[in-house]
């Protein structure tokens, strides 16, 4: 699936959000949109999938215009939008939760159905019936990504994934992350520490008070002080791949 | 004894028809986070369409008439929802508590138009009419079609909600609205068919009731009241919860009525101050997050 977001100005009431944002997707590729607290990041998601109205710019996926339909058409294209925090239907139980997902996109079919994603996720199958308010924060993570891909989508908005996780989820993350990339799902990543997205993402957005500052890759990004100090990456430390610093 | 049975009879009657109303109304407030103070119009809709469909006759008559205003007044809350609540979803309690007052009291006035300001009368079909003797007690048959009604709505209420996906897809939109619809559920559909289940439970209680009340305008106004206490006290949002509280409010209303009927409605307030202060987010309710 190819993105392509042309343009975009959003509003929160009277405050001009983004300020005209561009950026595309191409299919299979994992891009990052990086920026700091308060960018823009979720906003330019949230406009994306519907739930805040652009009011100006266009969104397009795979040619054909999304702006303004309904946020729930955007899951029925294969656009799967996974929120940052903890975001799981909290009184269903895991299985439920799945089964949610699966009805809420009934015309989606392809090769993922709980029994592949309790394989990718043996933890959850062992949870299935557990109330999923009551798991972990790594466990909702697993749950949060399980119930995107049972939906068989062709596109992930992941917003701010590595949040609150521990430094070995975190990794393991990472490892889903390569994997649904190689099964080419196109990713849109949204981080303001920008390690676990360099690690995994060649190309990356930096977006700064609702524009686009930069856009190229990630080396371009990381070996530019000027860049590193607009993300808040102190300028002389080596770069790690792993949990973020922040 | 007798005595006691006759009141418990009576309170689990009152209580059950209140739970199916409530249940409505709390079901709406879950799933779509409104208070929707037009509810109580449902309910008495229910009971006028049934005087008017069942007219004298007390056989099967009673029976249909009971289905066509459940149905009817469904389709009612369909086009309230689709015309007025749908835009104060979302909005300040507020804008939608002003808009569904405003349902009232056009509804209100609607009826005066339809039905008229005297009091309307439908009597017990044959054979739930009339009394039955359990240990030395007469009690109401219809007392009985009135709670069975109410454990019948119970029990379909708990099977949808805990054991279909329809159910389940209810409780998400509890939870977490926005991620349901990013999940790629069309919210508004899922809305028009909980509100409209909504008036459906409060008609079927209006209905179900006619036989043992008078048919008049301001039930609208008085039914929302002990339903909106009866929510508040079981949880909003909590059908479990507003199962226990209509029992709690009917008992409250019995115990008050005997000890000295000018104070029930006090002991019914005073039921309400009491849960609430051990518990401000209701029985069965979660705290706000
Ligand atoms: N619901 C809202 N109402 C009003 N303003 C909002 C709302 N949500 C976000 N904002 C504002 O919009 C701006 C962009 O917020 P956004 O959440 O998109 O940033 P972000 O890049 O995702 O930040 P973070 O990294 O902290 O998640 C911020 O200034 C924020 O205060
Ligand atoms: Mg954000």
């Amino acid at each position: 699936m190819r993105l392509e977001v042309r343009d975009v100005h959003s509003y929160y009431g009277a405050s001009h959000i983004l300020q005209g944002v561009s950026l595309t997707v191409e299919p299979g590729e994992v891009v990052a949109l990086l920026g700091r607290n308060g960018a823009g990041k979720t906003t330019l998601m949230r406009s994306i999938v519907g739930l805040v109205r652009p009011r100006a710019g266009s969104v397009q996926i795979d040619g054909v215009e999304l702006t303004g339909a309904p946020t729930y058409r955007a899951a029925r294209a294969g656009l799967a939008f996974l929120p940052s925090g903890r975001r799981v239907f909290s009184s269903l139980s895991v299985a439920e939760n799945l089964e949610v997902a699966r009805r809420s996109c009934p015309r989606r079919t392809g090769s993922w159905n709980a029994e592949r994603i309790y394989g990718l996720f043996p933890k959850l199958e062992q949870l299935s019936r557990r109330t999923a308010g009551y798991l972990s924060g790594g466990e909702q993570q697993m749950l949060k990504i399980g119930r995107a891909l049972i939906t068989n989508p062709e596109m992930l908005l992941l917003d701010e994934p590595t949040e609150g996780l521990a430094p070995a989820v975190v990794d393991e993350l990472g490892e889903w992350v390569e994997m649904l990339s190689r099964e080419s799902l196109s990713i849109l990543l949204a981080e303001q520490s920008a390690t676990f997205a360099r690690a995994h993402s060649t190309r990356g957005y930096l977006l700064e008070k609702g524009r686009i500052r930069f856009e190229g890759s990630m080396e371009r990004i990381w070996d530019s002080p000027e860049l590193r100090s607009a993300l808040g990456i102190a300028a002389r430390t080596a770069p790690e791949a792993g949990p973020a610093a922040s | 004894m007798a005595r006691f049975l006759t009141e418990t009879i009576g309170t689990l009657s009152d209580a059950g028809s209140l739970f199916v109303v409530a249940a409505g109304l709390t079901l709406v407030f879950g799933a779509m986070r409104v208070i929707n103070l037009a509810h109580g119009t449902f309910y008495m809709y229910g009971a006028f369409v049934v005087t008017t469909v069942a007219g004298t006759a007390s056989g099967l008559r009673f029976w249909v008439a009971v289905v066509v205003a459940a149905l009817v007044v469904a389709v009612l809350g369909a086009i309230v929802q689709l015309g007025v609540v749908r835009f104060v979803v979302g909005k300040e309690p507020l804008t939608q508590l002003v808009a569904t007052f405003a349902v009232l009291y056009i509804l209100a006035d609607v009826a005066l138009h339809l039905w008229g300001s005297g009091a309307r009368s439908v009597s017990a079909p044959l054979g739930v009419s009339g009394t039955f003797t359990l240990a030395g007690a007469y009690l109401p048959v219809y007392d009985l079609v009135i709670i069975g009604t109410a454990v019948l709505v119970g029990l379909v209420l708990w099977l949808l909600l805990s054991h279909t996906s329809l159910g389940w897809m209810i409780r998400a939109a509890v939870d977490d609205p926005e991620l349901l619809q990013s999940g790629g559920v069309n919210l508004r559909r899922l809305h028009l068919a909980v509100f409209a289940t909504g008036a459906l439970l409060a008609a079927l209680a209006g209905a179900i009731v006619t036989p043992q009340i008078s048919v008049a305008p301001g039930m609208d106004q008085s039914i929302i009241v002990s339903s909106l206490l009866v929510v508040v006290i079981g949880g909003l949002g909590s059908v479990v919860g507003t199962a226990f509280a209509a029992l709690i409010i009917g008992i409250a209303d019995t115990v008050g009525t005997l000890v000295d009927p000018t104070w029930a409605s006090t002991f019914m307030y005073f039921a309400v101050i009491l849960v609430l202060v051990v518990r401000p987010w209701g029985l069965f309710g979660t705290p706000e997050r």
